[in-house]
């Protein structure tokens, strides 16, 4: 009973992890698609190898917060962790329905302390990590903004003058590849580390691990690989309508942009702070525009993230909460 | 005559105040991220003022490149036609 629950969930995390590569594809193959750096079926392939290899280059320190510094040692239990990502998915899905702005990074976060909360009150939960948490949601953003900007300026001021526009065109589309993987490769390294934070906290309460274990190999890779499939699974599904959507984009603006919010990803990871990409490469593309003028930035979109921000953990916090009733009540 | 300010000088004004507001909640190993952002707006904020205080006018109108082409990108909305008020 307990190993066919064990897997269920573990399943059900590593569906988590599929979708939230799936939803988050147009973010890694948008700029490069938009530029006709690659083509879309390239750029779909490009950005799942990067999502995989990402394990190569982190190490697991955002899985380790996700696993051991949101909720107290002890407290996790099979219910509790599969509580957590099944509220979180609902909220997804609600917010999907509803058309509410949400974060699948933070949903899960959320997630994972409401159900805790539910089995073990408020003390169960780790004020410092939570707070490195919620600063963190508004500086990833801030920081993908500001880099955007400034990255885009210092380019803007050191080729200004150089005449060779087909040649400096080229330049820009090489480094649109680098930029393109250096971005997958963070969003890789820091979203498919949620969920293998998720099945370590599952396999130390169900005492398969002990409390000072890291994150085994085979966690590592099948969550890469559920990132990595939902990237070309997702990736694939929007291909066919990319065309009729993508405005045109400069290549100096995306290498800019992926640049800025691969550089916050980077640092996110090494620093074991889980946040969400989808904010921070949207920081960075806000950033990045604001080097025109103010007024052309699409402001809906960056109302949104600010309304993701306060609806998101708490919506989710309340789901799992009430999705672990039912095991509290069944003892 | 006298200059405003501009709203790119007071977004960026706005920025650095939020970021040194997270400064006090930030775990310490931590803050001088708070304070690096928060500084990064603020050199801006003070170009951008200091450029429309003197009346220089915007940064991309004193850049004249064809290498690096003025369209718009996502999600930045395409430029107002001829003869249209930008919104």
């Amino acid at each position: 009973m307990t190993t066919t629950a064990l897997v269920i969930v573990i399943l059900v995390a590593l569906s988590f992890d599929f979708f939230n590569g799936f939803h988050d594809a147009a973010n890694s193959i948008a700029t490069v698609v938009s530029t006709r750096v690659l083509s879309p079926r390239v750029a779909v392939a490009w950005a799942a190898f990067f999502n995989f290899v990402a394990f190569l280059v982190f190490k697991t320190r955002v899985a380790s917060t996700i696993a051991k510094g949101v909720v107290k040692p002890g407290v996790f239990t099979i219910a509790v962790v599969f509580a957590g990502p099944l509220g979180a998915i609902a909220w997804d899905i609600l917010t999907w329905y509803l058309g509410l702005p949400t974060s699948s990074s933070h949903a899960l976060i959320g997630g994972m302390a409401g159900a805790a909360v539910a089995k073990a009150g408020w003390h169960s939960l780790l004020g410092d990590g939570f707070r490195k948490i919620a600063v963190f949601i508004v500086l990833s953003p801030v920081i993908g903004l500001l880099l955007g900007f400034t990255v885009l300026v210092v380019v803007m001021w050191l080729f200004h003058r150089y005449r060779k526009v087909d040649r400096l065109n080229r330049g820009f589309r090489r480094m649109q590849l680098v930029s393109a993987a250096a971005f997958s490769l963070g969003h890789g390294g820091n979203d498919a580390q949620k969920t293998m934070g998720v099945i370590l906290a599952l396999l130390i309460a169900a005492k398969h691990l002990p409390a000072s274990a890291n994150v085994p190999l085979w966690v590592v890779l099948s969550a890469h690989t559920a990132i990595g499939l939902g990237t070309a699974f997702g990736g694939w599904r929007i291909v066919h309508t990319m065309g009729s959507r993508i405005t045109k984009l400069q290549p100096v603006s995306g290498m800019s942009a992926e640049s800025a919010a691969a550089a916050t990803l980077f640092f996110t990871a090494h620093a074991g702070i889980p946040v969400s990409t989808t904010h921070t490469i949207t920081g960075a593309i806000v950033g990045v525009g604001s080097t025109q003028r103010l007024s052309a930035i699409r402001w809906g979109v960056a109302g949104r993230v600010v309304w993701a921000w306060m609806l998101t953990i708490p919506g989710a916090f309340v789901v799992s909460w009430l999705a672990y009733l039912p095991f509290r009540a069944a003892g | 005559m006298r200059r405003r300010i501009g709203r790119r000088a007071l977004f960026f004004a706005v920025t650095a105040i939020v970021c040194l507001a997270l400064v006090p909640a930030t775990p310490p190993e931590f803050r001088w991220v708070a304070w690096g952002t928060a500084a990064l707006a603020g050199f801006w904020a003070l170009m951008f003022s200091i450029e429309d205080v003197i009346g220089a006018g915007p940064v991309e109108e004193t850049i004249r490149s064809e290498a690096i082409p003025r369209e718009p990108e996502t999600p930045v909305a395409p430029p107002p036609r001829p003869g249209r008020r930008a919104s």
